[in-house]
């Protein structure tokens, strides 16, 4: 390995720090992978590879002298197409599994099958069955839990073509109808998830602009059966976020103490792992060790922190690094993004590396079955593991090094929050002030940015850069997964950021605002909304603004950007943002090029459709110009004023 | 002496390095863009194909190059400093000798079909201090930028063992037969399987 490699991460000295212990360790990182990778498979850059059937693998030149068809005869617009069906449906199953996971759970609990969870939010509960047309008056709050788990259930089980409950509960009219238009309301995620791959086998669709209306009602499937029905279930399971100031970066983790780090994205077993850390902190201390300090990686570091102040680690392209801090002991993970170097890289460390779902597992890894209906001894099975660890490591006297890195983040802003934030600004109208910075151009526009970090793109620091470009020109940033640690770790969740980078428009906003809400400081300019699945907090807001202000989200002067994006999950996503109108930015490039089709609709037809578009830009400048322009054209649309 | 050399037995047809030396040769220099210039930039070399076996082919900017000894109007000429052979298309006349002489097949016909062209040993890329594109990018080893005499010794190392093996097998079998005639018959032909 090269032991020169000295790739930096903007503002994150611990990021250099520890990618040289690796190198000194002999531990290989995923930069140094990527590395060897390099250059990638044009083909697959282009989305012209196809292995759909056995005639293939079969990949188009771009150039035109070679293959123009696959052996099947399918044209590089129906190969992309399809290929981007099915990575929009792997990042819809993703979500809709997480999602249906806590429906089960929702009627577990309301059963008495799952004694570890209960009912926390009983006002969101009432409300959402309110919204379901499940009856609530006089009736103990289990039953309507059971039957809101079960309207979400029935979703999954769906066979009469219905649109979903939760599309029917959750959309506003406007939006319901211009899908509708479109036709691109769904029925039942299962039965979309099972036609686009069944379409997609060889064989079946060959028309590219039916495939791509497919993708777009996966959008729908990913919001609405996967984010946003996961979101309201776990916040009434776990609570609704409420702001929170938190420690980010490496030195959450505890010299003395039993780390346990926890890695993925449903909150059920973390929360319980979170919960037995404390309660079992008297072995801790038997075993030597101070106490049990949980940590939160990835999107289980956002679930964790929004609701328990859990500290927050870090994000999923640093996961490698916090084991070579050599100081985790254990290492829990449930599904998505885990690396599978990572169970590897824990045997050097003698880090105990725990899976417990069924279809996650690694044959370096250490097992546990966790299920819901014996969470408590699960989780404190889990626990004992990291306590046996601390033992373990300290006989053995591996070498740790925690980086001295920190910083503060103001976590946890959901919808709810924020409209009682600004209800301290105007009670009747707590949007208003919002509504009106925005038509005033002292907020030029609002930018989600969300996804991942890519080791392709954390070199150039992207999401930072263009976070502060955006800033510069008073644009609100919230934000949701992985980017929200990269801009914790950056200083961008903090009343300081809001003095050092935004613009003085933006700047009058929040400060009084924050003056209003007692903050002591103005509001953080990048709000933090939480996990990936908490994406529908998004919506919801936007939808909350453009009911507000009469018109349709696609309307707004706003935009979505997964700046670093990875994985299939964000295609999904940006997949429904594309669906709701919504300019979405994507780096690296999604793989469409390949395909004259798919770049003619995703960049002119369908802007001109329903107001969603795709905007390709691999540096922070072109990124924020691009959205810069989009924002001033919605707003000179509205007549608003042009800042 | 540095050249792109190929080792077929590595080669997995995935043409990557027919991409990237379209690519390389491109005005923008970028796949994504690359992809929508025209006319399109021409790949320099090509993977070709025989039953169990992919052969990437290019020039091998020869030594004593027929291509250029053969060109009737000079318009082959060697460049110094990255030791490729090139073909100016400006002053090609299309005549094609080149293509006749090549040993490789490695010169091709442009689009217009009335210019040859061919690998210019990414000229451009070396005077950056950059190595080829194809070997760059190629993700098998299956082409590589290597100095030719190490190549050439390698081989005899490789020689030297598989002859040593052939020998060992060729003992086995006189140990169990009678006639020295018979035995060396066997090992040479141990020797020429290899
Ligand atoms: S489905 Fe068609 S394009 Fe895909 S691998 Fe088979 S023959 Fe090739
Ligand atoms: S890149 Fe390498 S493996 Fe792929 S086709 Fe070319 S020579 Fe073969
Ligand atoms: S074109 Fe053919 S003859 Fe000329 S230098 Fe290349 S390999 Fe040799
Ligand atoms: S050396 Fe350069 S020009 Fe020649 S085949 Fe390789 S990439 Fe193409």
């Amino acid at each position: 390995m090269d032991k020169t490699n000295d790739r930096t991460v903007y503002a994150n000295p611990g990021d250099i720090e520890l990618t040289r212990k690796a190198a000194d360790d002999n531990v290989e990182l995923v930069a140094d992978r990527l590395r060897k990778m390099m250059p990638e498979c044009g083909f697959g850059e282009l989305g012209t590879c196809c292995v759909m059937c056995y005639m293939g693998p079969c990949r188009i030149d771009p150039f035109g002298l070679g293959a123009r068809t696959g052996v099947c005869g399918a044209t590089p617009d129906v190969i992309v197409a399809r290929n981007f069906l099915r990575s929009a449906t792997g990042g819809a199953a993703s979500h809709a599994g997480h999602a249906r996971e806590l429906a089960i759970l929702l009627l577990e609990i309301a059963e008495g099958k799952a004694p570890g969870y209960k009912v926390r939010e009983e006002g969101k509960l009432l409300s959402l069955a309110g919204k379901l047309g499940v009856p609530v008056d006089g009736r103990p709050v289990d039953a309507v839990a059971g039957d809101v788990a079960r309207k979400a259930l029935e979703d999954f089980g769906r066979q009469d073509g219905k649109p979903m409950n939760w599309i029917r509960a959750r959309s506003s009219r406007i939006e319901y109808a211009k899908w509708e238009k479109l036709g691109l309301i769904v029925s039942n995620p299962h039965n979309e998830i099972e036609t686009a791959m069944h379409r997609t086998s060889m064989g079946n669709d060959a028309d590219p602009l039916n495939l791509w209306v497919a993708t777009l009602r996966m959008g729908m499937v990913d919001n609405f059966a996967g984010l946003m029905l996961a979101t309201d279930l776990s916040d009434i399971i776990f609570g609704i976020p409420t702001p929170k100031v938190v420690t980010a970066n490496y030195s959450v983790l505890k010299e003395g103490e039993v780390n346990i780090a926890c890695h993925g994205h449903n909150p059920i077993l973390a929360s319980k792992v979170a919960e037995w850390a404390d309660r079992l902190e008297g072995e801790a201390k038997a075993a030597g060790a101070g106490r049990v300090n949980v940590v939160g990686i990835c999107c289980i570091g956002n679930e964790l922190v929004m609701r328990y102040g859990v500290p927050y680690a870090g994000h999923e392209a640093q996961t490698e690094l916090f084991l070579a801090t050599g100081a985790i002991d254990a290492m829990v993970v449930d599904m998505q993004c885990i690396m599978p170097s990572l169970p590897v890289i824990a045997k050097c460390y003698k880090t105990r590396f725990i899976t417990t779902v069924p279809f996650v597992r690694h044959p370096e890894a250490i097992h546990v079955d966790f299920n819901t209906g014996a969470a408590d001894e699960r989780a404190q099975e889990i626990v004992r593991h990291g306590i046996a660890a601390y033992k373990e490591r300290k006989a053995a006297g591996i070498r740790t090094r925690i980086p001295d890195v920190s910083s503060k983040a103001l976590t946890g802003i959901s919808v709810e929050t924020l409209v009682s934030v600004l209800s301290t600004v105007d009670a009747k109208d707590p949007l208003k002030p919002v509504i009106d910075a925005i038509a005033a151009g002292e907020i030029l526009g609002a930018v989600g940015m969300v996804g991942c970090p890519n080791p392709k793109l954390r070199d150039g620091a992207m999401t930072e850069k263009m976070a502060e470009g955006l800033l510069r020109n008073n644009v609100l940033i919230v934000t949701t997964g992985c980017v929200n640690h990269i801009l914790a770790q950056g200083g961008f969740l903090t009343s300081e950021a809001t003095e050092r980078y935004a613009g003085p428009r933006l700047k009058k906003v929040l400060t009084a605002i924050g003056q209003a809400a007692g903050l002591g400081g103005p509001l953080p300019p990048v709000l933090h909304m939480g996990s990936c699945v908490d994406n529908s907090r998004i919506y919801d807001l936007l939808a909350a603004l453009a009911g507000k202000l009469g018109v349709e989200i696609s309307q707004l002067p706003v935009a979505g950007s997964a700046p670093e994006f990875i994985t299939e999950k964000a295609i999904s996503i940006g997949s429904f943002f594309l669906a709701a109108g919504i300019l979405v930015h994507l780096a690296p490039a999604p793989r469409v090029f390949g395909s004259p089709f798919a770049v003619s609709l995703l960049t002119e037809k369908l802007p001109a459709l329903n107001g969603g578009k795709v905007l390709v830009a691999a540096t922070p400048e072109a990124a924020v110009s691009g959205i810069l322009a989009h924002l001033r054209e919605k707003r000179q649309a509205l007549g608003l004023a042009q800042a | 002496m540095r050249r792109v050399v190929y080792d077929p037995l590595k080669c997995t047809a995935c043409k990557t390095c027919e991409l990237q030396c379209s690519v390389a040769h491109s005005r923008s220099g970028d796949l994504l863009a690359a992809i929508f210039e025209s006319p399109p930039p021409l790949p320099r070399l090509s993977v070709a194909w025989t039953p169990g076996v992919n052969v990437p082919v290019k020039c091998a900017h020869c030594e004593t190059a027929p291509c250029l000894l053969g060109c009737p109007v000079g318009a082959i000429r060697r460049e110094g400093k990255s030791d490729s052979v090139l073909i100016d298309e400006d002053r090609c006349i299309g005549c094609f000798s080149c293509v006749l002489l090549c040993p490789y097949g490695a010169v091709r016909l442009s689009f217009d079909r009335k210019r040859a062209y061919k690998c210019d040993g990414c000229a451009d890329r070396i005077s950056e201090g950059l190595e080829p594109a194809c070997s760059f990018s190629c993700p098998t080893g299956a082409l590589a930028w290597r100095e030719v005499e190490e190549v050439a010794r390698e081989k005899t190392a490789l020689t030297a063992v598989r002859d040593a093996a052939a020998l060992a097998r060729g003992g086995e079998i006189a140990a169990g037969e009678g006639s020295p005639l018979g035995t060396i018959l066997k090992m040479r032909e141990e020797m020429a399987r290899g």
